[in-house]
C-alpha cells in the first residue's frame, strides 16, 4: 500500500530537518572524527614501501573535510585519544610504534622504541592515561608509565599476530585482544590472556537475537574489529568466521562473554550503533556494520531478523564507522583500501515506516548509481586516493 | 789488536746496519708496489669515484659525495643536493646516503648545505621499514647524525626524541643486532640483491663512529659479512641458496648489485676489470670507496682460493614471522621464541661450480631461492635453478601485517612477477631439498588445492655450449645431459616432464621434482649412459648394475655451527667467527 500525502510530507519535514540539522555548526564542534591512513593508492605501498599521504585526518564536520594531523609517510593503523588536564593527547598506532601528540597533531613524539614496530592498535585508559595497550603485529605490550618503560605481555597467547585491542569501559582490569588466533580476554590488565571459546546459556535480554544456527563458528581466527557498544553489547569481527556478537553478561555474573556465531565470511571491521529514541530505534535498537574484502553490510541487530543487507560494494573495506543523527537518522563511515572514505547517510523518511528489510533496504546498492526508494540517501567520496585502515569518533566538549 | 778488532767490529757494524736500512727500503718499496695493485688501494678507489663521478648524475647521495669529495663538476652536484634535500623521500634509503655524504665529504661539504641537512632530519619522517636491512640503515644513520650533533633537543628531531636518546637508542639496537647475527644467525642472509645494504652502512659506521667500543665492533661485522659472502664466492658469483633475489639476479648471478662489491673487495686489482659497468650499477660503492677501510687479505684468498673442493654448512635464521606460524614447511613446525624458522644452508663449492641450497619450505616472502647451481663463467645466465611458483594470501600473511587476501589482490602492483606460474624466485612450504656434495634432489609434495601444481628448472642455453642426450623409452626414467662450458651435469626428472621455451634457457617442467647431479663419476655417467633408472626407496638404482645414487637427508642438520667449512668456523652461541685460509688464522671475537 502507497503511504498517504501526510506521510510523504512528514517525510519531507523530517528530511529537512535532518539537513538543517548537519549544518548546524554546535553539532560539528562536539563531534570529531578521525581516520587513520596506511598510505596512498600507490601500488603495493602498504606493503613496505613509502606510504606518502598516510597518516592521521581529522574532521569535524562530520566527514565532509579532512585536516592532515601528520605524520605523512607513516602507516597509521589506529588512533586513540584522551582527556588529560593539559588537554586532549593524541595517540597513533603506527608502523613506527605509538606516536602522541599534546597539540592536535602540530608535534609528534614517537614513546615506543626499537624493540615496538607494525603498532596495529593502541588503547588508553581512559581513568589512568598513563596505562596505554597496543596491538602489535608482533604482539601486545603495555606501559604503565605513559610510555617511559614497554612490558611485553604474551603470556597464553599461541602467535605474535594482534591486530585489536579494547579496554572494557566498565572494568579496567578486563582487556580484549584480537589475535591471529582468535578473541582473547584478560582479567589481569593484560599479565595473562585466556582464549574466549565457551558457550553460556544465552540471557534473556539478547532472546530476539534468534540466529537461527546457533553454532559457534568453526574458526575464530584473525580478529580484526572489536568494538563494545554497551555495558552487556561487543562485537567482533573475524576474517575467516564471520561476526561474533558477544554479551558480556555482567548483569546476570556471567563473566566469560557469550559468543554467537555469525556467519562464516572475511569481515575485517565492525562498528555498531545504538540509538535511544526515534524511528530508527523502532525498527531496529542497533545496527552494525561489517566490513570486509568484498564490501560491507549492515545488521539490523534486535527486531528479530538479522540477515545482513548489501550495503555498499566498494572493495576492500576495513573499517567502518556508524554515528546516529540525533533521533531521525543515521550517518555511515566506510573506510576503504582502494577507494578512501565514503559517507553514506542514512535519511529518516527511509526509517519512517518499519521497513522490510530485505525487499526494500533504502540503501544504495554501488557506488551511488541506484538508490532504492529514491531520496533518503546521500553518498559522497572523501579522501579518494587513501587507503583507510580504521575510523574512530569522539564525542569533544566545546 | 783489540783496537783492530773493535775497528773490524765498527765497520761490520756499519756495513750491516746499511744492509738493513736497504732491506728495508726494498721491503717498503715492494710493498708499496704491492699495494698499488691491491684492492682498496688509494689508486683504486680514486679510480672507482673518478668512474662514478662521470656518470651522468642523477638524484643519488653517492654519486653527489663522489662529485663533491673529489671537487669535480660541484655545481652539478650541489643543484643535485639541492634537490635530494628539498624532496627527501625514499625513508631509511634517504637517511643512509645522506649520512654517508655528510661523513664522506666532511670539510669540504659547504657550510650551509649542513645546516639545511640538519634542518631535514627535523622535518623529512621516514619510515624505519620492516625488514633488517631496513633497521641496520635507519638506527646506523640516526646514530651517525646524533653523533654529529649531539646537543639537539627533542624539538629539533622529526621523532620527537633528544640526540641522547636517539644516540642511546640506536646503540642498542646495533649491539642487539650484532649480538643476534653472531650468535643465533642472520635473518636476511647472503642476499645478492640486499646484501650491500648491510656493507655499506657498516663501512660507514666503522669509519666514523668514535665510540672506540662501537668502532670495533662494526669494524668486526663488516668483516663478518665480507667472509660470509667470501665462502660464497666463485669468480664474481654468489653462489648457493638466498634469503633475497631480484627477478634478475635469480637467473643471472652477474646482474647482482652485489657483484659490484665482489669486485672492489674480493678483486686483487681493485675492481679495475669490470669498473665500467659495476660502478654505473651500483654507485653507492663509493660511499666504501671514501672510507679507508681494507678488506683483509685473508678475506680476499677465501673468496678466491678455490684450490681444493669444500663443503660449508650454515645456519641462519628466517624472516621473523607473524601468522600461520606452522605453515612454513609442509613437514617442519619448528621455530625459535622471536618467531624465526631454522635454516639449515648447505654449499659444496669447486673451482668450476658451486652446489648450494637450504631445506625447502618458506623462510623469506617472495624473493627466495632455496638452490643453485653456479658454474664458474664470467658469461651472464651462468646458473641452474629450480623451484615450485607458490602463490598464497598465506605466504604474505606470515611476514606482512596487512589482511593476507589484500595483499595478495595488490601485489601485482609491487611485486608483478609473483603470481607468475613462470617466476623463477620464491619458496615452497612443499619443497624439500636434500644434497650431498654434488648431488641435489629437489622434491615436490603438492596438493590438489595449490593453484601451481608444477616444478619447474631452468637450464641456459647458449652463449654456454650446451647438448642434452635422451636415454631410455619412458619419459620419466632418463637422464638428461648437459654441458655448460667445462661441467657436465646430468639431471633426472622425478616424473614426466615437459620442455618449454624460455627467454633465458629451457625450461623443464614436471610435477615431482629433480635430481641434479654435476660431475659425476665415470663409472656414474657409464650406468647414466647404458642403464634404466628407477626410483626406489629414496634412493635411484639402475636396473642392471643395481648402482644407487641416495637421496634423501643425505646431510646432518648443524643445529650447533653457524658457519662449519674450512675457511670458516663459528659455533651458534659463541659470539666467534674463525677464520682459516693458506695457513692464516683471524678471529672476530664479538665478545
Amino acid at each position: 500500500m502507497r503511504p498517504g500525502i501526510g506521510y510523504q510530507r512528514s517525510r519531507m519535514v523530517a528530511t529537512i530537518l535532518l539537513f538543517a540539522y548537519l549544518a548546524t555548526p554546535s553539532y560539528a564542534q562536539h563531534l570529531r572524527i578521525f581516520a587513520c591512513a596506511i598510505s596512498n593508492d600507490s601500488a603495493g605501498a602498504s606493503m613496505g614501501a613509502s606510504s606518502n599521504g598516510s597518516g592521521l585526518y581529522q574532521s569535524d564536520d562530520t566527514g565532509k573535510t579532512w585536516r592532515h594531523l601528520g605524520w605523512d609517510n607513516i602507516k597509521c593503523y589506529s588512533m586513540d585519544m584522551v582527556q588529560s588536564s593539559n588537554g586532549r593527547i593524541l595517540y597513533e598506532a603506527t608502523g613506527l610504534g605509538i606516536l602522541r601528540s599534546t597539540d592536535y597533531g602540530a608535534h609528534w613524539k614517537q614513546i615506543t622504541d626499537w624493540r615496538i614496530s607494525e603498532a596495529m592498535d593502541v588503547a588508553v585508559n581512559q581513568k589512568n592515561p598513563n596505562e596505554i595497550y597496543i596491538a602489535t603485529a608482533h604482539g601486545p605490550w603495555r606501559t604503565k608509565d605513559g610510555g617511559k618503560t614497554w612490558d611485553k605481555c604474551r603470556n597464553g597467547l599461541p602467535g605474535p599476530f594482534c591486530s585489536r585491542i579494547v579496554i572494557d569501559s566498565s572494568d579496567d582490569t578486563h582487556i580484549l585482544l584480537g589475535s591471529n588466533e582468535g578473541l582473547y580476554n584478560s582479567y589481569s590488565k593484560s599479565k595473562q590472556w585466556t582464549k574466549i571459546d565457551k558457550w553460556n546459556v544465552p540471557d534473556s535480554s539478547i532472546s530476539p537475537l534468534s540466529f537461527e544456527e546457533m553454532t559457534i563458528a568453526p574458526f575464530h581466527s584473525s580478529i580484526n574489529g572489536i568494538t563494545q557498544r554497551s555495558r552487556q553489547l561487543w562485537f567482533a569481527a573475524s576474517e575467516q568466521g564471520g561476526m561474533d556478537v558477544i554479551f558480556d553478561s555482567l548483569r546476570n555474573k556471567h563473566r566469560l562473554p557469550l559468543l554467537i556465531s555469525g556467519y562464516p565470511m572475511a569481515i575485517w571491521s565492525i562498528s555498531g550503533m545504538e540509538t535511544e529514541h526515534g524511528y530508527y530505534d523502532r525498527a531496529i535498537n542497533s545496527m552494525v556494520i561489517e566490513a570486509g574484502p568484498s564490501g560491507s553490510m549492515l545488521i539490523p541487530v534486535g527486531n528479530g531478523d538479522q540477515r545482513p543487507l548489501s550495503f555498499d560494494t566498494v572493495k576492500n573495506v576495513a573499517t567502518s564507522l556508524a554515528l546516529p543523527y540525533a533521533d531521525s537518522g543515521a550517518v555511515a563511515f566506510l573506510g576503504s583500501l582502494d577507494s578512501g572514505i565514503i559517507r553514506i547517510t542514512i535519511m529518516p523518511s527511509a526509517l519512517r515506516r518499519k521497513p522490510d528489510w530485505q525487499k526494500s533496504p533504502y540503501l544504495i546498492s554501488s557506488y551511488g548509481a541506484t538508490a532504492y526508494n529514491g531520496r533518503g540517501i546521500e553518498r559522497k567520496e572523501y579522501l579518494p586516493h587513501r587507503q583507510i585502515w580504521t575510523l574512530k569518533s569522539f564525542l569533544v566538549t566545546p | 789488536m783489540i783496537f783492530m778488532i773493535n775497528v773490524t767490529n765498527m765497520m761490520h757494524s756499519r756495513t750491516r746496519r746499511i744492509s738493513r736500512i736497504l732491506i728495508m727500503l726494498i721491503i717498503l718499496i715492494i710493498q708499496i708496489t704491492v699495494q698499488t695493485t691491491f684492492a682498496q688501494s688509494r689508486e683504486s678507489k680514486g679510480r672507482i669515484l673518478n668512474q662514478i663521478s662521470s656518470v651522468p648524475i642523477r638524484n643519488d647521495f653517492a654519486m653527489v659525495a663522489a662529485r663533491i669529495y673529489l671537487g669535480k663538476d660541484t655545481a652539478a652536484a650541489y643543484r643535485q643536493l639541492d634537490t635530494l634535500l628539498s624532496r627527501a623521500y625514499g625513508d631509511m634509503f634517504w637517511m643512509y646516503g645522506c649520512a654517508g655524504l655528510y661523513y664522506a665529504t666532511g670539510d669540504r661539504l659547504r657550510p650551509e648545505y649542513k645546516a639545511r641537512i640538519c634542518e631535514c632530519w627535523k622535518h623529512y619522517t621516514p619510515y624505519r621499514g620492516d625488514t633488517e636491512n631496513h633497521f641496520l640503515m635507519y638506527y646506523g644513520s640516526l646514530l651517525l647524525m646524533a653523533q654529529a650533533w649531539p646537543d639537539l633537543l627533542d624539538t629539533d628531531w622529526f621523532m620527537g626524541k633528544s640526540s641522547k636518546d636517539i644516540y642511546d637508542e640506536s646503540k642498542e639496537y646495533l649491539d642487539h643486532w650484532i649480538d643476534e647475527t653472531v650468535r643465533n644467525g642472520q635473518e636476511e642472509w647472503d642476499s645478492p640483491r640486499y646484501g650491500y645494504y648491510y656493507i655499506t652502512p657498516l663501512a660507514l659506521l666503522a669509519e666514523y663512529t668514535k665510540d672506540k667500543r662501537m668502532k670495533h665492533r662494526f669494524e668486526m661485522m663488516l668483516e663478518y659479512e665480507l667472509a660470509s659472502y667470501a665462502a660464497d664466492y666463485l669468480n664474481g658469483s654468489y653462489c648457493g641458496a638466498h634469503s633475497r633475489v631480484s627477478d634478475e639476479c635469480a637467473i643471472d648471478p652477474h646482474a647482482a648489485e652485489i657483484e659490484t662489491y665482489g669486485n672492489y673487495f674480493f678483486d686483487e686489482s681493485g675492481g679495475a676489470a669490470r669498473l665500467d659497468t659495476l660502478s654505473a650499477k651500483c654507485p653507492d660503492i663509493a660511499f666504501a670507496a671514501m672510507t679507508s677501510f681494507q678488506c683483509p687479505k685473508i678475506i680476499r684468498n677465501i673468496a678466491n682460493d678455490r684450490d681444493s673442493a669444500y663443503e660449508q654448512f650454515s645456519l641462519k635464521r628466517g624472516r621473523q614471522m607473524l601468522r600461520y606460524l606452522d605453515k612454513w614447511s609442509s613437514t617442519d613446525s619448528s621455530y625459535d621464541s622471536e618467531y624465526h624458522a631454522p635454516v639449515y644452508k648447505y654449499d659444496y663449492m669447486t673451482k668450476d661450480y658451486c652446489l648450494g641450497s637450504m631445506q625447502g619450505g618458506i623462510i623469506q616472502p617472495i624473493q627466495q631461492q632455496s638452490w643453485s647451481l653456479v658454474f664458474n663463467s664470467d658469461k651472464h645466465h651462468n646458473i641452474i635453478t629450480g623451484l615450485n611458483p607458490y602463490v598464497s594470501a598465506t605466504e604474505l600473511g606470515m611476514f606482512f601485517p596487512e589482511y593476507p587476501s589484500f595483499q595478495l589482490e595488490k601485489i601485482s602492483g609491487t611485486k608483478a612477477s609473483y603470481t607468475s606460474e613462470n617466476k623463477w624466485e620464491g619458496g615452497s612450504p612443499y619443497e624439500h631439498i636434500y644434497q650431498d656434495k654434488n648431488v641435489l634432489v629437489a622434491l615436490y609434495d603438492l596438493p590438489d588445492s595449490e593453484k601451481y601444481r608444477h616444478v619447474d628448472l631452468l637450464v641456459p642455453c647458449p652463449p654456454f655450449r650446451s647438448a642434452f642426450i635422451r636415454q631410455g623409452k619412458n619419459p620419466g626414467q632418463l637422464w638428461l645431459n648437459f654441458s655448460l662450458d667445462s661441467l657436465h651435469v646430468y639431471i633426472y626428472p622425478l616424473d614426466s616432464f615437459e620442455w618449454l621455451r624460455d627467454t633465458t634457457g629451457v625450461r623443464l617442467r614436471t610435477l615431482v621434482g629433480f635430481v641434479v647431479y654435476c660431475d659425476p663419476p665415470d663409472s656414474v655417467i657409464r650406468a647414466i649412459d647404458s642403464e634404466h633408472w628407477y626410483f626406489e626407496d629414496d634412493a635411484l638404482v639402475s636396473n642392471r648394475t643395481q648402482t644407487t645414487i641416495p637421496m634423501g637427508e643425505t646431510k646432518p642438520k648443524r643445529n650447533d655451527w653457524l658457519f662449519h667449512s674450512p675457511f670458516l668456523e663459528s659455533k651458534k652461541g659463541s659470539g666467534i667467527l674463525t677464520m682459516h685460509c693458506k695457513g692464516e688464522t683471524r678471529v672476530l671475537d664479538f665478545n
